[in-house]
């Protein structure tokens, strides 16, 4: 089903509408949900509370990418869930991982007190983004977007596992040089 | 990490929650990343079906074309030949426009005379004929010569080309081979790589012993004096087509004291002579030695590192990359080796 007929379904508030987004978006959204948690259970609650937020918030959005939309959610709800995981000291080490390789992004004069509001700090999120060519941009993307390993990512693409790591390398150094250029502190 | 880095670096992977729709949109598709070798060699495979193709196409409606013409040579012979004979004959039947008319014509003579009449026409007749069939065969023979020979030379036109681009690939081939082989980073370092962040003493240890010319520049930076590499160097830059940045841009990454440089020297103009010849002889192209002149400076970008070449030397400027199996695998991606 397109995803306009999706859409539709839930502006008449029929129930079907979850149904068809389970069925075509299931599996994306856990996807998601798992390369944040690691966790079959946890995930799956996180995919099905995306359905429910969705359905409480399709109208009046209609968003233009639905799988986008929801993969948004999902993405907050897991990583939600993540950090009340590790405040009790459990779930698994590669978000770990994933935070310390973005932690290198983090400007230099990060120390005061004053920090840059979020939305500000989207919106030079997004411009740097733009400045990447696509690959680049990709590559940074699926790693810290998406949340995906490594290898997943070299795979999608069909470059080798060492071109993953030094593209996300190099960009990584250049978000540090642009928030700092910036002078935003975080 | 700290807390304090952890919840900053959970700031930032939280912000990445207002990227641009698109932009993930754009990710979500499997493109493979050709290596620029294999899309090279497809596009030049693409190009020589192309060739292949169209070459064939045209032979055949030649051959088609030729053999066309000589079946309506064949055939207008052959109907001149029946038609001499029905000439003859038409003296006394009647046969055929002119014979019947000159047979017609010379009625009121004798039967004897109007048929040697008749049968002088036909022969004048098919000797015209037959003339104007040769200067048309000729005319034709011309015309297929000329196109053979235009054929002719378009192939060894194309297979001069074919010849010099696959001896030019197959010497880039071997610059390639030997200045990104392992052999390369192993004469140079002695390892695979150094792994050492920050630490020149490291990477000055890998170096020496090498039989190259060691030395420290800010206390970050290794040279290595080496005129046959820093000929293929060159030459593998100049083939690779690197984008050029600003001598301004290039002496800022130089001089900023944050990057490594790595310096390939080449033979000094006018210093070694002798050692540029060998250098000229073992690269098989005189441009490479060549090109390098003193007081010259030419800079490359290389991925957002930079070569600058400046008379005899060639400085590689490598952000904080210490690691060689980085630099490595970066030249690797940009050639498309796998």
């Amino acid at each position: 089903m397109k995803d306009t007929e999706i859409l539709d379904l839930y502006f008449d508030r029929d129930e079907q509408a979850i149904v068809q987004t389970q069925s075509k978006y299931g599996s994306y959204c856990f996807s998601i949900a798992f390369h944040i948690l690691h966790d079959q259970e946890d995930s799956d609650e996180c995919v099905n509370d995306t359905w429910m937020r969705a359905w409480n918030s399709i109208p009046p959005s209609r968003p233009e990418h639905l799988n986008i939309f929801l993969g948004t959610i999902t993405r907050n709800l897991s990583f939600d869930r993540w950090k009340r995981k590790k405040a009790q000291k459990r779930g698994s080490g590669e978000m770990e991982l994933e935070l310390e390789e973005l932690a290198e992004c983090i400007p230099s004069n990060s120390n005061t007190e004053e920090q840059v509001e979020a939305a500000e700090l989207q919106r030079l999120i997004n411009e740097f983004l733009k400045t990447l060519p696509e690959k680049e941009c990709n590559l940074f993307l699926r790693r810290y977007w998406y949340a995906e390993e490594y290898g997943e990512i070299a795979k999608r693409y069909g470059v080798k596992l060492n071109s993953v790591k030094t593209s996300l390398f190099r960009t990584r150094g250049k978000l540090k040089a642009f928030l700092e250029s910036q002078g935003i502190v975080i | 990490m700290d807390e304090k880095k952890t919840d900053q670096a959970i700031r930032l992977f939280e912000a990445l929650e207002g990227v641009d729709p698109e932009l993930l949109a754009r990710s979500e598709k499997e493109k493979k990343i050709i290596p620029f070798r294999r899309y090279v060699r497809a596009a030049a495979m693409f190009l020589a079906v192309i060739a292949v193709g169209g070459l064939g196409i045209y032979t055949v409606r030649n051959a088609g074309q030729k053999a066309a013409n000589e079946s309506a040579m064949y055939s207008a012979q052959d109907n001149m030949a029946k038609k001499s004979i029905s000439g003859n004959a038409g003296a006394s039947s009647g046969k055929g426009v002119s014979n019947g008319n000159a047979a017609g014509s010379y009625a009121e003579q004798s039967a004897d005379e109007a048929a040697d009449w008749a049968n002088a026409e036909a022969a004048y007749a098919e000797e015209r004929a037959t003339g104007a069939m040769e200067a048309e065969m000729n005319g034709l023979r011309e015309e297929g010569e000329a196109y053979s020979d235009t054929a002719a030379s378009a192939i060894d036109s194309r297979n001069a080309n074919e010849a010099d681009s696959a001896s030019k690939e197959k010497q880039a081939l071997s610059w390639k081979e030997y200045a990104w082989s392992g052999d390369f980073f192993k004469n140079v370092t002695g390892t695979q790589g150094v792994s050492e962040k920050s630490d020149a003493d490291a990477l000055l240890n890998a170096f020496e012993g090498k039989g190259m010319e060691v030395e420290l520049d800010g206390g970050n930076a290794v040279k290595i004096a080496d005129p046959y590499v820093a000929a293929q160097l060159y030459t593998l830059i100049n083939a690779l087509q690197l984008e050029s940045c600003s001598a301004e841009t290039a002496a800022q990454k130089k001089g900023s004291g944050e990057s490594i440089l790595l310096s390939i020297y080449a033979a000094e103009d006018g210093a070694d002579e002798a050692s540029g010849a060998q250098n000229e002889e073992k690269s098989g192209a005189g441009e490479a030695s060549g090109a390098l002149n003193t007081g010259e400076i030419e800079t490359f970008l290389l991925e957002g590192k930079v070569l600058t070449k400046n008379g005899s030397e060639i400085y590689l400027i490598l952000d904080e990359f210490y690691d060689f199996d980085i630099l490595k695998n970066t030249l690797e991606e940009m050639i498309g080796e796998q």
